[in-house]
């Protein structure tokens, strides 16, 4: 029985790597919450596959902040979802909270994400609301960089699992 | 009464002694995030509500996945008890839609917006997470917090992001009841929202 | 054997104090969420304050946040004694009107810098409010054992609750 929030698991970088992936995902939660951390100072965003679709199958929209002022950003018919903040240290992270709703469900997906980045002196907040047109349940996240960049070593990916009454 | 771990090697030495239930063992340590209830939409009602709510917990978070049944872009409110009077504030740190990037702020006001529910595409592509603090208190106001937002397709420029907080200026009334109303049409059977508690004690 | 999401300590304020110190944080959580409820008892609608980790003093503290402030305001720091960007509530805001935020601290005991994620709601029944979303970062590599605040008078009433995720 699926506690109310839960683990369902965490990769660490023992060392570079293009993605971070999550497979079988049980359907036994309502919504998955993911808490990224990511190192890598290639000035990539994170993105987001599912079900390792590589289809025009995503949009986003993106506002916040960054050096310079506000930011705002859309998209639509990408190839991949967007949810992170650039990377912009190997040393210091991008923090990047995931809501992932009804995952499980038969219905278009909407993924909801925090993302902050500070390096002292540099940075974006930022708020990224996406969708993946796909009625079929999440059973696989892919995480790697939106133009192909590797994560760093150190970079921290857990998933969760949260179940309603 | 003595509590005593067997094995080979304790049976040899003889019976080692605890003072514990635990034997060396962790404690366990009881979880603070529990749910309370799921509703769904119909279809035909612009209100979601969450009644009889336990005072069991210190904090409560919602979780959305939402369309409105219009087929087009509506608000959505949240109401505290039924209060339906200008005893809200509402202030959001940017809302972006097709409009662009602004802010907005309310004060006095009815039950204060949290946002925007999208209902072109086919299914719910709204996602939001509201969180509320101290809503037992019988002495403070009620603070939320709250994320709401979700992309479409079907026009391609109708997504929207809202960021924001609000305040029942309410402070001798613990809340007991939530309601999640739609300013126009029906929230779609497709619709779904759900209450958690976080323990504080 | 422990749950994830499991709460650390509460702490209420019984009456006005300088200093609210939460001590003695166990490392053996993944990362750290502190949920408060804070008011600052002088006299303006909105007060600053300093917020710290482990009593550090040092200037290794930066952030930048993006907010309703009167309108959409952004702003950062770099180089801080603590995290900066906090406000709260204070005598003349709204009575009974605490501000509300959450803290995130992933990896809070890792040997490196600590990023963080602030979500702050310091309601007013007026302009004078602030709804905030901030990027921090505190520039150590010990683990992180207290969140200290102060250079305030808090309020009797407030509330601070902290709570340790495990990813395992």
């Amino acid at each position: 029985m699926a506690l109310t929030y839960e683990p369902i698991s965490t990769t660490t970088l023992s060392s570079a790597a293009n993605s971070i992936t999550f497979s079988s995902i049980p359907a036994t939660y309502t919504d998955l919450h993911l808490v990224v951390t990511t190192l890598g100072a290639t000035g990539d965003y994170i993105s987001i596959r599912f079900n390792g679709d590589t289809s025009t199958n995503y949009s986003w929209i993106i506002g916040g902040m960054d050096n310079t002022g506000t930011f705002q950003q859309k998209a639509t018919g990408q190839a991949q979802g967007r949810i992170g903040n650039s990377m912009n240290s190997a040393t210091i992270p991008t923090v990047t909270r995931t809501d992932i709703f009804s995952y499980a469900g038969s219905t278009y997906k909407t993924v909801n994400s925090t993302s902050g980045s500070d390096i002292n002196g540099s940075g974006e907040v930022r708020v990224f609301t996406n969708m993946w047109r796909s009625t079929a349940a999440i059973n696989s996240i892919l995480l790697r960089g939106d133009a192909g960049a590797n994560f760093a070593i150190g970079t921290k990916a857990t998933l969760y699992g949260i179940k309603a009454a | 009464m003595a509590v005593s771990r067997v094995s080979t090697s304790s049976i040899k030495q003889g019976f080692p002694k605890s003072r514990s239930m635990l034997i060396g063992n962790a404690a366990y340590v009881p979880g603070a995030y529990e749910s309370i209830a799921t509703v769904n939409g119909t279809g035909s009602s612009g209100t979601i509500s969450f009644s009889s709510i336990p005072s069991t917990y210190k904090h409560l978070q919602i979780r959305y996945n939402a369309r409105c049944a219009s087929g087009a872009i509506t608000d959505h409110y949240i109401r505290f008890n039924g209060d339906t009077g200008g005893t809200y504030t509402k202030h959001w740190v940017f809302a972006l839609d097709s409009g662009g990037l602004y802010t907005s702020s309310t004060t006095s006001t009815t039950p204060p917006s949290l946002g925007y529910i999208q209902g072109y595409d086919t299914y719910p592509t709204t996602g939001g997470v509201v969180d509320i603090h101290d809503y037992t208190s019988t002495s403070n106001a009620k603070t939320i917090r709250y994320l709401t937002a979700g992309d479409e397709q079907s026009t391609g420029s109708q997504g929207a992001i809202v960021v924001g907080s609000a305040l029942w200026m309410n402070t001798t009334n613990a809340i007991n009841q939530i309601e999640l109303v739609l300013a126009s049409s029906n929230w779609s059977s497709s619709s779904s929202f759900s209450l958690y508690g976080i323990k504080g004690d | 054997m422990g749950s994830t999401y499991s709460l650390i300590s509460a702490t209420t304020l019984g009456s006005n104090a300088s200093t609210v110190a939460l001590n003695s944080i166990p490392q053996t959580y993944t990362d750290l969420v502190l949920r408060f409820s804070l008011r600052i008892s002088s006299g303006n609608p909105l007060n600053g304050y300093n917020l710290r980790f482990n009593s550090d003093s040092s200037a290794i503290y930066s952030s930048r946040f993006y907010a309703y402030d009167g309108g959409l305001y952004f702003n950062y720091d770099t180089g801080s004694n603590a995290f900066a960007s906090v406000v709260a509530n204070g005598g003349t805001s709204t009575a009974g009107a605490y501000t509300s935020a959450e803290l995130y601290i992933p990896n809070y005991t890792n040997s490196s810098s600590k990023p963080f994620i602030y979500s702050e709601a310091a309601e007013n029944n007026s302009t004078s409010a602030v709804s905030k979303i901030s990027g921090g970062l505190y520039r150590n590599t010990s683990g992180i054992t207290s969140v200290n605040f102060s250079n305030a008078t808090f309020a009797a009433g407030s509330t601070f609750y902290l709570y340790g995720v495990k990813d395992s």
